[in-house]
């Protein structure tokens, strides 16, 4: 077993050597090769550490969102997303304000094939998420005919659209690398496709909380970074 | 391992960051009014204006010298009514167009623009201009001639 262990600290070109010869001269037995190989199940909790950044560099927007995952298959995961964001947005001719809260669940499946008890994950998954959000125009420049009158900007007062909803699908990828012992940093991609939503009378959704910014065919991206603990249930 | 998986995320960061939509605006604003010129005498007949000036007090000549018979003329946003002076040759008239201001989403790259209800044209002591016809009085685009000026 001591001569075993340290293999897996050796760096990833050492990896690239040969995983196999070191194995096969080891001579350990499958069942003890198969305990190494145990990891830690259970539920993980997190958050998506990108919206606090975004606010230090931009105060006014505004964003909390937890991320939580339970590993039910060696690897399979159920997973959610719960936040709440606040975004101010600026366009050509108009400024305008969102403000709502999101959850998303869904399932992730990890491609990654670990190397002994390493527990990292190469994840692609499937969301269905919904947010409730109210959508404020803030500014107007009316979009003129020419420049020889000076443009008209007014602040409307009667453009608030509360009440508003979304609701979407999907596709996730991404990573989860333990860096400490049960300690978790991610990256995670998500594309989503809205399939209804309340649209404002005389206006669109231009932002979404959970999806961010979303394009004319109402597809939104969206970048996470994570940090996330699991809380360990049990090792199989 | 844990170093490529790493820089393999960075890799994936750089390339979704960069994908941010910036669309131009590509779409009709605030629509222009289009003032067609006709003959007096033979309403059927457009008629070119001689060396037509068209300008708005502190804002100068819109439109100088041009001899023409249909203009595109914009109006003052920040106003329910805007007055021009028609000027053919040496002789003026003063027109004020008046309007309802309503607004219309456009777009997300554009905006707002302003669409006119309720337009009228006001023409006091006419000099060069003999009357005028108000075809459209809710103007929307600029698809076709909303005013006409007999001359």
């Amino acid at each position: 077993m001591k001569r075993v262990l340290p293999l897996k600290y050796i760096t990833s070109l050492l990896l690239l050597v040969s995983f196999c010869g070191f194995a096969q001269d080891s001579e350990l037995p499958e069942s003890a090769i198969d305990s190494l190989r145990q990891t830690n199940w259970g539920f993980r909790v997190g958050i998506n550490i990108l919206p606090p950044l975004v606010s230090i560099i931009d105060k006014d927007d505004q964003g909390l969102e937890l991320i939580a995952d339970y590993r039910f298959k060696q690897n399979w995961y159920l997973a959610a997303e719960l936040g709440r964001e606040s975004y101010f947005g600026s366009e050509d001719f108009f400024d305008y304000n969102t403000k709502g809260n999101f959850a998303k669940i869904g399932v992730n499946y990890n491609a990654y094939n670990n190397w002994l008890d390493m527990n990292n994950e190469i994840f692609i998954g499937g969301r269905y998420g919904f947010a409730n959000f109210t959508q404020k125009v803030t500014e107007v420049t009316y979009y003129n005919s020419g420049t020889y009158f000076p443009d008209y900007a007014f602040n409307p007062q009667s453009a608030q659209s509360d009440r508003l909803n979304a609701h979407w699908f999907e596709m996730v990828a991404g990573l989860k690398v333990e860096t400490f012992k049960n300690l978790f940093l991610g990256v995670q991609v998500a594309f989503s496709k809205i399939i209804t939503e309340d649209q404002p009378e005389g206006f669109e959704n231009l932002f979404v909380p959970g999806i961010g910014r979303t394009s004319v065919n109402n597809i939104g991206t969206r970048f996470s970074y994570t940090i996330s603990y699991l809380i360990p249930f049990k090792k199989k | 391992m844990t170093r490529r998986l790493m820089a393999f995320a960075f890799i994936l960061a750089l390339f979704f960051s960069s994908c941010e939509n910036e669309d131009i605006c590509l779409q009709e604003g605030t629509p222009f009014v289009i003032i067609t010129f006709y003959d007096k005498d033979n309403p059927q007949e457009k008629k070119a204006v001689d060396s037509l000036t068209v300008s708005s007090e502190d804002f100068g000549d819109y439109i100088q010298n041009r001899t023409t018979d249909s203009i595109a003329i914009p109006m003052n946003l920040n106003l329910s009514q805007t007055p021009y002076l028609f000027q053919s040759g040496e002789i003026q008239d003063n027109l004020v167009f008046s309007y309802n201001r309503e607004s219309e989403y456009i777009s997300r790259s554009c905006g707002f623009k302003t669409t006119f209800t309720e337009f009228l044209l006001d023409l006091n002591n006419p000099n060069w201009i003999n009357s005028i016809e108000i075809l459209n009085t809710d103007i929307i685009d600029e698809a076709s001639t909303s005013i006409k000026i007999y001359h």
